[in-house]
C-alpha cells in the first residue's frame, strides 16, 4: 500500500530508567515533504533519530518505512541499505582520513561501484573503471557542497562548518532516499547557513525527503513545509512553519513559561 | 629562552624520582643493581623532558616516513627489499639462514596480527594461539596420518579460521578491552589443551617426527630450499594484504577503526567486517603455524605461551600499526636485534618491555607511522 | 561429602587470596578505565617483600604471629611502592592517550617488573620459612582446616571491611566514588583527581601485597612468574564480580575459588587452570557486567 508515506512512526515509547525520553510519538511524513522537528534542549529528538536508524530501539511502537518495511529491531547498515541516511548532532567523520575518502567511504555499499575478489586481486579494467566512477563521483558531491578545494585535507583539519557540509555529501554519494539532519546548522556562520539552505533546497528537487532537528526558526521557515514540536519525549503539537509561530504552548514550552 | 628552573622543579622532577627509584629498587635488586636504576631513570626523565619540550615541530610524520612518502620512492624501496631478501638466502651461513627464516615467521605473524591490531584498532592478546591450532593441525595431519604437505597446509589455515570464530562471534560484540582479555582467555585454553589432551597432542612432550614439506622434482625441503618456500608465501601475503588495502575491504576496515557509528550509517556491516578479519588474520596465523610445525619437525606446547602473542604484538607496534611494510620492519628488528644483542641475554626482556612502553610515550605511531 | 567439604575449604582459601588481589584491578578499572596487566606482579613483588623481612628479622620455623604480621606489613608497603611507581612513570604520562596505548603500556610494565625481578631475585622458586603455628591443622570428622587457611581467610575478611568502611564512610573514599563516576565534574568540585587515582594504585597495591605475602607462607615459595597466573585469574574474580564493583570483586574471588577447586575435583585437575578462563569467556558472553551488574557493557 502506497498512500505516498514515505515514513510512519506509530505510537513509539523509549525509556531510559526512570526517564520517558519518548512518550507515544506518532508522526508521519510524506513524499516530497521537508519535516522539521523542533522542541528544547533534552525533548527527545536525538533520541526519535537514533531510534528510526537502529541505534537504539522503542520500548513501543512501530516504525514503517514506505507503507511496507518495519525499521525497529533492525540493525543500523541493514536500515541504511534502505536509503536511510542520518547525520550526527556532534558529528561522526573519519577524521583521520582525507576529505576525499570520507565521501568515497559513503559509496562503498553501493551496487554500481563493487567489483569482485578477483577484480581486486589482479587490479582488472572493472576495477579501475568503477574505483575511478568512485572517485568522480566523490568529486561531484564535493563540488556540491563547496568543498572541492579540499578533497585532499584530512577531515579533522576543516573548520566545524566544512564538517558538517561534509557530513552531508558523504550522505548524499550512498544515495539516500531519506536524509535525517541532526542540527545541521547550528554552529554555522551565516555564509555556511545561505549554502546550507540552497543545498538542501536542491537536494528536495532530487525527490530526497528530508527530516531534520533545527533550532533557528527562521532556518526552519525557509526550509520547512511541516513542523512537529517535541517537549519532554511527548509531541506537542505539529503544523505549518506559520501555524506552530503563533502556536502558544510551543512559545511557552520554549520560553519555559510554567 | 626558557627561565632557569627553579631548585625546587629540579629536584622534584629529577632527584626525586631517582632516589625514590633506588630506594624501592634496593630491597629486589641489591645496591650496585638499584644504583644503576636510578641513574637510569635519571637519564630517562632527562631525555623524556627534551624530547616533550622538542615536540610539535616533528609530528605526527616521521622523519623516515617523510622520506617514503612519494610512491616511486616507495616502488624502489619495495624492489630493493625483495632483491635483498631473495639473494639473502644465498649468501648467508646456516646460523644466519636460521635467524633469517625466523624472521620470515615472525612477518607472517605479525602482519596477520596487523589486521586487526593496525587496521581495526581491536587487541588480540591470544594470536599465537592460532599459530599453534596450525602447527598442530599438521603436525597431527602429517605426522599421524601420513596426509600431504600441501593438504595439511590448506586445512592448517582453515581450522585457525574456524576456531577464530568461536572466539570471534560472541567476543566482537564486547568493548575493546574486554574483547583483548577474551582472547588472551582463549590463547591460554588453547595452549592448556595442548599441553594435556594426551592422546592427540601427546601433552608437555609434543608430537615429534613432523614431516618437511615435498614437492615434486625437488623433494623435501630443507635449508636454503626451505627458507625459499617461506619466502614466497610471505611474498605472496604481502601482495594479498596491499591489495585488500587499496579496495573496498580495506576502506571498510578504515572506515570501522575511525568512526564505527558513521561507518554503519554509510552502510558498512562493521560486526561482519571484524568477523572476516578476524578470520583472516587467524587463517594467516595457521598458515605460518603450519610452516613452522614443518620447519621445526617437532611441536610442543612450549612453543606457544602467551609471551610470544605479546612478542608478535611489540612487532606490530615498533614498526607501526597497519602499516605494513612497518610491520615487516618491526619483525625484523625484533628478530635480528636479540640476535645482536647476545650478551645481554638476561637483559633482553627487561629491554623489551622498555621498548614497549616508550613507544606508547614517544610514538604510538610506530617507526614508520600509521598509514590511513 | 568430605571431599566436597575440603575442596570448599581449599577453594575458599585461594578465593579469598583471589579476591584481594581483584579488589585492586576493580578499583583501577572503576576510576581510570585500565585493565592493570601489572596488579598480578605487584602481588608477586608483595609476595618477596615478606621473603626479604622474614630472612631481615632472621625468621625462624618456631617463630610466631608477630613475625607473620611484620612480613605483611613489608610486603603491604614494597608492592604499595612499586604499584605508585607503575602509576607515576608509566600510566601518568599517557593518560590522555588511546585505550590501547594504556593497554599496552600497561602489558608493558607487567613484562618489566617480571624481569626485573627475576634479576634480583633469580630465575628460580625461593622458600617462605615453614612456621609451625601455621602449619598446625585441626582435623574435624577428616576433613583437614590449618591454621594458614584460616588465618588467609580472617585477614582477608578484616582487609575487606576495613576497605569497606574506607571507601563508604571516609573523605578520601568519596571522593574516589565522584572520581570514577564523572572525573571532569569531581576536578571541577575541587578533588585532586591525581592524588585519588595515586591512592587508588596504592591502596589496591597494598591489598594485592598483604595477598602475595599469604599465599608465600601457603604454598611454602615464591618465584618471579607467579603473579601473571594469579594476576589473570584475579581479573576473572573481578569481571566475575562486575569489574568497577568493590563487593562483586570480593564475591567474585570467593566465587572463583571455589568453582575452582570444584572443578580440579569433580572434572579434571589437568584443566584447573582452564577453568578460570572458560568462566571469565563465558562471563563475559553472557553478561559482561557481572553477575551482579545491572544492565549491559
Ligand atoms: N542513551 C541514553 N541513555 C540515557 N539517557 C539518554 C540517552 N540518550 C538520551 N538520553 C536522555 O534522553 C533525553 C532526550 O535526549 P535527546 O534526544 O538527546 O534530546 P535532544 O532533543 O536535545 O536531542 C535527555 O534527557 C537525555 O539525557
Ligand atoms: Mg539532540
Amino acid at each position: 500500500m502506497d498512500d505516498g508515506t514515505i515514513l510512519s512512526i506509530t505510537d513509539i515509547s523509549i525509556m531510559f530508567g526512570g526517564l520517558k525520553a519518548l512518550d507515544r510519538v506518532t508522526i508521519g511524513i510524506r513524499k516530497g515533504e521537508v519535516l522539521c522537528i523542533i522542541g528544547p534542549n533534552g525533548a527527545g529528538k536525538t533520541t526519535l533519530f537514533n531510534c528510526i536508524t537502529g541505534f537504539l530501539r522503542p520500548t513501543s511502537g512501530s516504525i514503517v518505512y514506505r507503507g511496507a518495511v518495519e525499521l525497529t529491531g533492525r540493525k543500523p547498515h541493514e536500515i541504511a541499505a534502505h536509503g536511510i541516511y542520518r547525520s550526527f548532532q556532534n558529528l561522526a567523520l573519519f577524521t583521520n582520513v582525507s576529505v576525499e575518502d570520507n565521501v568515497m567511504i559513503g559509496g562503498l555499499r553501493r551496487k554500481e561501484f563493487s567489483y569482485s575478489i578477483t577484480d581486486m586481486l589482479i587490479h582488472t579494467p572493472v576495477f579501475r573503471a568503477r574505483e575511478a566512477a568512485l572517485r568522480q563521483e566523490a568529486a561531484d558531491l564535493l563540488a556540491f557542497v563547496g568543498l572541492a578545494g579540499k578533497k585532499d585535507r584530512k577531515a579533522g583539519e576543516l573548520s566545524y562548518g566544512e564538517r558538517k557540509l561534509l557530513e552531508l555529501a558523504r550522505g548524499l554519494i550512498t544515495r539516500p532516499q531519506l536524509l535525517l539532519l541532526d542540527e545541521p546548522a547550528a554552529g554555522l556562520n551565516p555564509t555556511e547557513k545561505t549554502e546550507l539552505v540552497r543545498a538542501i533546497g536542491r537536494i528536495r528537487e532530487q525527490s530526497i525527503n528530508v527530516i531534520l532537528i533545527e533550532h533557528d526558526m527562521r532556518f526552519v521557515s525557509d526550509i520547512a513545509n511541516w513542523i512537529v514540536v517535541l517537549d519532554y519525549g511527548k509531541k506537542l503539537a505539529e503544523g505549518l512553519p506559520d501555524d506552530i509561530k503563533k502556536n502558544k504552548a510551543v512559545i511557552e514550552a520554549y520560553l519555559g513559561t510554567r | 629562552m626558557t627561565s632557569v628552573p627553579s631548585i625546587r622543579t629540579l629536584f622534584t622532577t629529577y632527584v626525586l624520582p631517582a632516589v625514590w627509584t633506588a630506594a624501592i629498587a634496593f630491597p629486589i635488586m641489591g645496591f650496585s643493581r638499584a644504583t644503576a636504576a636510578a641513574l637510569f631513570m635519571l637519564a630517562g626523565i632527562i631525555v623524556f623532558t627534551v624530547i616533550t619540550r622538542r615536540r610539535g615541530l616533528r609530528r605526527p610524520h616521521g622523519l623516515l616516513r617523510a622520506r617514503l612518502e612519494s610512491s616511486r620512492a616507495v616502488r624502489h624501496a619495495w624492489v630493493f627489499v625483495l632483491a635483498a631478501a631473495i639473494a639473502a638466502p644465498l649468501l648467508l651461513n646456516s646460523y644466519s639462514l636460521d635467524v633469517f627464516t625466523s624472521v620470515l615467521f615472525y612477518m607472517m605473524l605479525a602482519l596477520g596480527l596487523n589486521l586487526l591490531v593496525g587496521d581495526l584498532g581491536l587487541l588480540n592478546l591470544g594470536y599465537i594461539a592460532f599459530y599453534g591450532i596450525g602447527a598442530y593441525t599438521y603436525a597431527i595431519l602429517a605426522a599421524r596420518f601420513g596426509i600431504s604437505f600441501w593438504i595439511a597446509l590448506a586445512a592448517g589455515g582453515a581450522a585457525a579460521s574456524v576456531f577464530s570464530l568461536i572466539i570471534a562471534i560472541p567476543t566482537l560484540r564486547l568493548r575493546g578491552d574486554y574483547l583483548a582479555i577474551a582472547t588472551l582467555g582463549f590463547g591460554e585454553i588453547v595452549r592448556i589443551v595442548f599441553n594435556n589432551w594426551d592422546s592427540l597432542t601427546n601433552g608437555p612432550n609434543g608430537i615429534m617426527n613432523v614431516p618437511r614439506p615435498w614437492l615434486p622434482w625437488i623433494g623435501f625441503l630443507s635449508g636454503m630450499s626451505f627458507t625459499y618456500l617461506v619466502l614466497c608465501f610471505v611474498i605472496l601475503q604481502v601482495y594479498v594484504l596491499v591489495r585488500i588495502k587499496q579496495c573496498r575491504f580495506g576502506r571498510y576496515a578504515v572506515a570501522i577503526r575511525e568512526n564505527e557509528r558513521a561507518s554503519a550509517m554509510v552502510g558498512i556491516n562493521t560486526y561482519a567486517v571484524k568477523t572476516v578479519y578476524f578470520m583472516l588474520s587467524a587463517f594467516f596465523g595457521g598458515v605460518a603455524g603450519v610452516l613452522f610445525a614443518s620447519k621445526q619437525m617437532f611441536v610442543s606446547p612450549d612453543s606457544f605461551t602467551f609471551i610470544e602473542s605479546v612478542y608478535v604484538l611489540a612487532m606490530v607496534i615498533l614498526g607501526g600499526m597497519g602499516n605494513i611494510a612497518g610491520v615487516m620492519l618491526g619483525a625484523f628488528t625484533l628478530v635480528v636485534l636479540p640476535e645482536l644483542l647476545r650478551g645481554f641475554v638476561v637483559y633482553r626482556m627487561l629491554i623489551f618491555a622498555l621498548l614497549l612502553i616508550t613507544m606508547m610515550l614517544f610514538r604510538p605511531e610506530g617507526l614508520l607511522g600509521k598509514k590511513a | 561429602m568430605k571431599i566436597f567439604i575440603q575442596q570448599v575449604i581449599n577453594g575458599l582459601t585461594a578465593g579469598s587470596v583471589y579476591a584481594l588481589i581483584a579488589l585492586g584491578y576493580t578499583m583501577v578499572y572503576g576510576i581510570i578505565e585500565l585493565i592493570n596487566f601489572a596488579h598480578g606482579e605487584i602481588y608477586m613483588i608483595g609476595a618477596y617483600g615478606g621473603l626479604l623481612v622474614l630472612a631481615l628479622v632472621g625468621a625462624h620455623h618456631t617463630s610466631g604471629f608477630g613475625t607473620i604480621l611484620l612480613a605483611m606489613t613489608g610486603g603491604m608497603f614494597l608492592s604499595m611502592a612499586y604499584g605508585l611507581s607503575v602509576e607515576k612513570f608509566a600510566y601518568k604520562p599517557i593518560r590522555n592517550s588511546s585505550r590501547l596505548s594504556l593497554l599496552i603500556t600497561a602489558l608493558g610494565a607487567s613484562i618489566f617488573l617480571q624481569n626485573f625481578v627475576m634479576i634480583g631475585q633469580g630465575a628460580s622458586d625461593k622458600s617462605y620459612v615453614s612456621l609451625a603455628v601455621l602449619n598446625t591443622a585441626f582435623n574435624i570428622h577428616g576433613v583437614s582446616v590449618t591454621v594458614n587457611q584460616v588465618l588467609i581467610f580472617a585477614v582477608a575478611l578484616a582487609v575487606m571491611l576495613l576497605l569497606d568502611l574506607f571507601v563508604n564512610r571516609t573523605m578520601t573514599g568519596w571522593a574516589m566514588k565522584a572520581v570514577s563516576q564523572d572525573p571532569v565534574t569531581a576536578q571541577l568540585v575541587g578533588i585532586n583527581v591525581n592524588t585519588v587515582i595515586s591512592i587508588t594504585f596504592i591502596v589496591g597495591s597494598g591489598l594485592a601485597g598483604v595477598a602475595g605475602v599469604l599465599i608465600g607462607f601457603y604454598y611454602g615459595m615464591v618465584n618471579f612468574s607467579i603473579g601473571y597466573l594469579a594476576g589473570i585469574k584475579a581479573f576473572t574474580a573481578a569481571v566475575l564480580g562486575g569489574i568497577g564493583d568493590i563487593r562483586g570483586a570480593m564475591v567474585g574471588g570467593l566465587l572463583l575459588g571455589l568453582m575452582e577447586s570444584l572443578g580440579a575435583a569433580y572434572i579434571s585437575p589437568d584443566y584447573k587452570d582452564a577453568f578460570a578462563f572458560i568462566i571469565l569467556i563465558l562471563i563475559l558472553l553472557i553478561k559482561p557486567s557481572g553477575l551482579f551488574g545491572k544492565g549491559q557493557a
